[in-house]
């Protein structure tokens, strides 16, 4: 049966079309994702191996300066480098400060999520504190199409493509009256419509799956290395959310109504899920919990540098700054108070003043953004495809919650950074070729399978709800006889 | 082989069958004559289970259609008034999907020419998109379609309506060929003459009731047609 269904359809002009339209989308939107992914890859690889070859260079300076030493010829020594040099080791740290990179997401192919507009690297200076890198520039083409990675794909194209293919099952049939005829034969209704739907389904959900599986070869090829295990939960998803698509495709096609009904009705249920809604969430969310505007929070936050890093005018004036900075500093700080390095805790002080009072800025813009992140995820679960689009971006990697996590394992590498340069900047010590070695290296601990499908579980239990619903209203449907 | 026991059919207040009690056994043609809404189409639709009945059954091969709808269509084939086939494919890729619905039927290509040539489609048709074919053409892939089933029985509701008279002769003496080969037929028809050439029996309804029954070897045409007036009248 399914073989006859599979023949009648690629007969029809329609066959190439979806054939084709699901290739092409496919293989643009697989490219766009592994080549954005590769960049990432490469930009990671970039900025670790540009960090160790500038301590290789420090490194050999110094091996050079502690040779001339040994061998009794100091005078070959540049003083520069003695006095404000690779000796000294708030050079390491101010000038070549140690890097935390976000590695690409294992799935980072399958799907670009907010993240990826965010810093992934921040140089982790011990006075200065976290600096986020310049973000990648970005295609300005993409940024006039939006991101057509495969989750665009799977969550947009592929049920218009269902829905285009789908939507006339048999409506043509029950028209010109070739339905009695197809239902004199030992069939019936349902099984002729559902091997129509599958056969159709078929060819889109096998075309996604071969897409993700040469695609997950390239990057295993690529990189050695693929999770199989959330790969296996992001196809099932994708192809449980086009089996959403195809079981409402039947649902509406069992209501017996005509073709251009049955089109209309699928055509704007497909664009009430996947434009209409998901596009005004961020409206409405912001209207119920409305988020200061990010300008006013980068002024903010310059304010507060120009405050912090512009000296005084006076020489009185430049004391009583550093006077009060360094008060501040040691009463957070009493174990600091008798090191002789005042000019480098002054510098450390003025970094950590500064931190704070920016962190001051930044919470009160994250609390707020953080209960507009709630009410869009409570205003899109009215919307299939908002929930499935936040399931697939966790799963791949690139949500918000991968970027605190590193955002969060940043922070504690620049707490490493101080407890192992503070100490050594501020008593004066003199750096040594074998403490390279020592330098504390970022290293991104990705978040645990349980960290990554936990807050999934509402969204989980939403997207099964919307299935358990259709299937319900498709089955009773289903119990009709049909209308001839 | 075709049944109907008080079969009754009702659309909101309006009775379309009214206890209608038939049987039609193998090799016999039984014609319903009436005229439009008496009823014939209704009958057809039933024994097909394309609408329930109201009340009463109806039988195909003693099996009640409501019961084992589609059982019971592997005993019988249905041409309808219009054989509406898919166009964009020729009359041999039809019959190939229309027979491909009967479970357990396999038939070769040549075997698939052959009923077609039986039914009377011109060979050089049989490769051709269904899109340029006459009425009686699409007939004839319909009476090749029923054939491939090799059902016991055969609905036809009005299967002469809008052929020529050469058209309607051949397709009578197709049902003739079946009607001898055991096969039971009912068949709906507004035409005198067709039914009084082709029938066994004849079935006069009005208004969802069957009239009267005659046998075609007992009764003129010209009596035929005074009757059907008169129960029209």
């Amino acid at each position: 049966m399914f073989l006859r269904e599979w023949k009648f359809f690629y007969k029809l002009p329609i066959f190439w079309i979806v054939l084709a339209v699901s290739w092409l989308s496919l293989g643009l939107g697989g490219w766009n994702g592994y080549k954005r992914w590769s960049s990432q890859v490469t930009q990671a690889r970039l900025l670790n191996q540009q960090f160790e070859a500038t301590l290789a260079r420090r490194q050999e300076s110094l091996s050079k300066i502690e040779k001339a030493f040994a061998s009794g010829h100091p005078e070959t020594i540049r003083p520069s480098n003695l006095i404000w040099g690779v000796t000294q080791p708030q050079f390491i740290s101010a000038n070549d400060p140690p890097v935390s990179v976000l590695p690409a997401a294992p799935l980072g192919f399958l799907a670009t999520g907010r993240s990826d507009t965010l810093p992934r690297s921040y140089t982790s200076s011990a006075f200065r504190g976290l600096e986020p890198n310049a973000p990648t520039t970005d295609d300005p083409v993409a940024l006039l199409i939006g991101d057509f990675d495969l989750k665009f794909v799977v969550l947009a194209i592929l049920p218009l493509i269902l829905v285009l293919s789908c939507f006339d099952l048999l409506a043509t049939e029950r028209e010109d009256g070739t339905l009695r005829l197809l239902l004199s034969q030992p069939t019936s209704f349902r099984r002729l419509l559902l091997y129509r739907a599958s056969v159709r389904g078929v060819l889109v959900g096998v075309s996604l799956l071969v897409t993700i599986v040469a695609l997950a070869f390239a990057v295993y090829l690529a990189s050695g290395f693929i999770w199989t295990g959330r790969l296996a939960v992001y196809t099932t998803v994708s192809e449980a959310y086009l089996a959403f698509w195809l079981l409402a495709a039947v649902g509406v096609n069992l209501l017996g109504r005509s073709g251009t009904s049955n089109s209309l009705l699928l055509g704007g249920t497909w664009a009430i899920m996947v434009i209409f809604l998901p596009g005004m969430t961020p409206v409405l969310a912001e209207a119920i919990s409305p988020t200061p505007s990010r300008a006013l929070y980068i002024d903010l936050a310059r304010a507060a540098r120009l405050e912090f890093y512009n000296a005084a005018p006076d020489e009185q004036g430049r004391k009583l700054q550093e006077q009060t900075m360094l008060a501040a500093f040691f009463k957070r700080h009493p174990e600091w108070a008798k090191e002789p390095n005042r000019q480098s805790l002054y510098l450390a002080s003025k970094g950590e003043e500064f931190n704070l009072e920016v962190e001051k800025i930044t919470k009160q813009f994250d609390a707020a953004r953080e209960h507009q992140d709630k009410i869009s995820a409570s205003i899109s679960v009215f919307s299939v495809t908002a929930t499935v689009d936040q399931i697939l971006t966790a799963i791949s990697g690139n949500s918000d919650a991968r970027q605190a996590t590193f955002l969060r394992q940043s922070l504690k590498f620049f707490s490493r950074q101080k407890e192992y340069f503070w100490p050594r900047i501020f008593r004066n010590e003199v750096f040594r070729t074998s403490q390279f070695v020592e330098i504390p290296r970022f290293a991104f601990t990705e978040p645990s399978t349980q960290e990554v499908f936990q807050p999934l579980l509402p969204l989980g239990l939403v997207f099964g709800a919307w299935c358990a619903s259709l299937t319900i209203i498709t089955l009773w449907q289903l119990r009709r006889k049909p209308i001839l | 082989m075709l049944e109907a026991i008080q079969l009754t059919k009702q659309y909101g207040s309006h009775l379309a069958l009214d206890r209608l009690n038939l049987k039609v056994e193998p090799g016999e043609v039984f014609c319903l004559l009436g005229a439009n809404g008496a009823g014939k189409t209704t009958t057809i639709n039933l024994f097909l289970n394309f609408v329930d009945p109201t009340s009463g059954k109806a039988l195909i091969n003693g099996v009640d259609v409501a019961a084992d709808p589609v059982g019971t269509k592997r005993f019988v084939s249905y041409i309808p008034e219009h054989v509406m086939l898919y166009r964009h494919m020729t009359g041999l890729e039809n019959l190939e999907y229309f027979t491909g619905l009967i479970p357990g039927v396999k038939y070769s290509d040549e075997q698939l020419i052959n009923l077609l040539r039986t039914a009377g489609l011109p060979e050089e048709a049989t490769n051709r998109r269904v899109e340029g074919y006459s009425k009686g053409m699409r007939q004839k892939v319909g009476l090749a379609i029923a054939a491939a089933k090799n059902a016991k029985a055969l609905l036809l509701d009005e299967p002469t309506s809008g052929l020529d008279p050469k058209a309607s002769n051949t397709f009578s003496e197709s049902i003739a060929e079946m009607s001898a080969h055991g096969v039971a037929i009912l068949m709906a028809t507004h035409d005198l003459f067709r039914a009084k050439e082709s029938g066994t029996r004849i079935g006069i309804m009005r208004d969802g009731v069957l009239r009267e029954i005659l046998r075609c070897s007992e009764i003129s045409h010209s009596e035929l047609e005074q009757l059907y007036l008169h129960h029209m009248n």
